[in-house]
């Protein structure tokens, strides 16, 4: 995906916005590919970065931390979901709109000079 | 206007980067206490807030002197009721080799780079702790990262921001407060030009991926998205804002 719209950016500029997670830093028992996956998408988005700047195209990667889908929440009892609000510092979980917006302020004029970055969008849970 | 009815307050606001950033807090409708020691160059900024539209209060403040931002922090109050937004701008950036520095310089540069982050995010977080909400956006730098030779007291003041705001981060977030920093890449200011030829310098800040000269002015976009309501869910976070020219 990122190969076909780079071949598309003529006018010297574009937005290329990857999604990762924070298991891509931190690792997760029992989530290998995932992990792994998502830790190669954080350095693919950083080889990319450095290989389209000359062209104007910036690359980052968003990584979302626990974040209110129905793939989380369908596996998560009450008691669960209240032990792991526990452990983010802003005491709740991540809703979709939390990530939206930090995809959103990617897009605009206002983070122009930000490319081969990634962005926690995580409650503070992991602060790499 | 994203921040109307917000307060502001902006260390080290009277020049450079800290300027422009009280001034695009400013555009968005903030009141903005500009603290700086240099009270002269701090009241320019002010009349430039009002010939903007809105209101700005000079307040001369050594960040490194807890009475002092004491007196910042009850200015701040008795002026415009509350603060929203806390801008850690202050700072030194003194040259020398690690073989030849003074206690002096060492101090110096962690007392105000560093300490005054302490004092002045503590003046303000029981006020925000009241609102239930705030943020604090400590300006730290790409050299934190990279280090840089003859800068070893700025280049630990600067890491050591990143690590006081992770731990800051986690003792707030419950009172919804939010703290991040920013890590500026090289950018044409005054305080590179105290240790580098105007060729030297330019140069080197056209040295990076996207081959764009940063100004004081590009570091404001990243500031308000992590200053708006947008970003409530981002904290601890160190953002890089250097054209790529460190992928950390």
């Amino acid at each position: 995906m990122s190969r076909g719209g780079a071949r598309h950016a003529e006018a010297k500029s574009g937005r290329i916005l990857n999604t990762a997670s924070n298991y891509g830093v931190t690792g997760s028992a029992l989530r290998t590919p995932y992990s792994a996956a998502k830790a190669g998408i954080i350095a693919f988005t950083k080889t990319l970065a450095q290989e389209l700047a000359p062209d104007g195209i910036l690359v980052n990667t968003v990584a979302p931390g626990p974040t209110d889908t129905p793939r989380v929440m369908g596996k998560e009892s009450p008691e669960a979901r209240k032990q792991r609000w526990s452990q983010i510092p802003m005491g709740r979980t991540g809703q979709p709109e939390d990530l939206a917006e930090a995809f959103y302020f990617l897009t605009t004029p206002e983070s122009n000079w930000i490319t081969g970055q990634t962005f926690h969008v995580n409650g503070g849970l992991v602060t790499p | 206007m994203r921040l109307h009815g917000k307060v502001a307050v902006v260390t080290g606001g009277a020049q450079g980067i800290g300027r422009a950033i009280a001034l695009g807090l400013g555009r968005e409708g903030a009141k903005i206490v500009v603290a700086d020691l240099q009270s002269d160059k701090a009241k320019n900024v002010v009349d430039e807030l009002q010939a903007l539209g809105t209101e700005g209060y000079p307040a001369e403040v050594n960040v490194a002197n807890e009475s002092s931002v004491k007196r910042l922090a009850n200015a701040t109050f008795d002026r415009f009721g509350r603060v929203d937004i806390l801008v850690n701008d202050a700072g030194v950036y003194l040259k020398s080799l690690v073989v030849e520095m003074s206690e002096e310089l060492w101090d110096r540069t962690i007392n105000v780079n560093l300490g005054g982050n302490f004092l002045c995010s503590r003046a303000f977080i029981s006020s925000m702790r009241k609102q239930k909400s705030g943020r604090i956006i400590s300006i730290a730098s790409g050299i934190a990262h990279y280090g840089a030779k003859e800068f070893a007291p700025y280049a630990a003041s600067k890491a050591a921001i990143i690590g006081f705001v992770k731990a800051l981060a986690r003792e707030v977030g419950a009172d919804g407060i939010t703290v991040n920093a920013i890590c500026p890449g090289a950018a044409n200011t005054a305080m590179p030009r105290t240790h580098r030829t105007e060729e030297e310098l330019m140069a080197r800040l056209r040295t990076n991926p996207l081959g764009h000269v940063l100004e004081p002015e590009d570091f404001v976009g990243p500031i308000l998205f992590l200053a708006s309501d947008a970003a409530s869910y981002i904290t601890g976070q160190a953002i890089n804002v250097n054209c790529g020219s460190y992928m950390i």
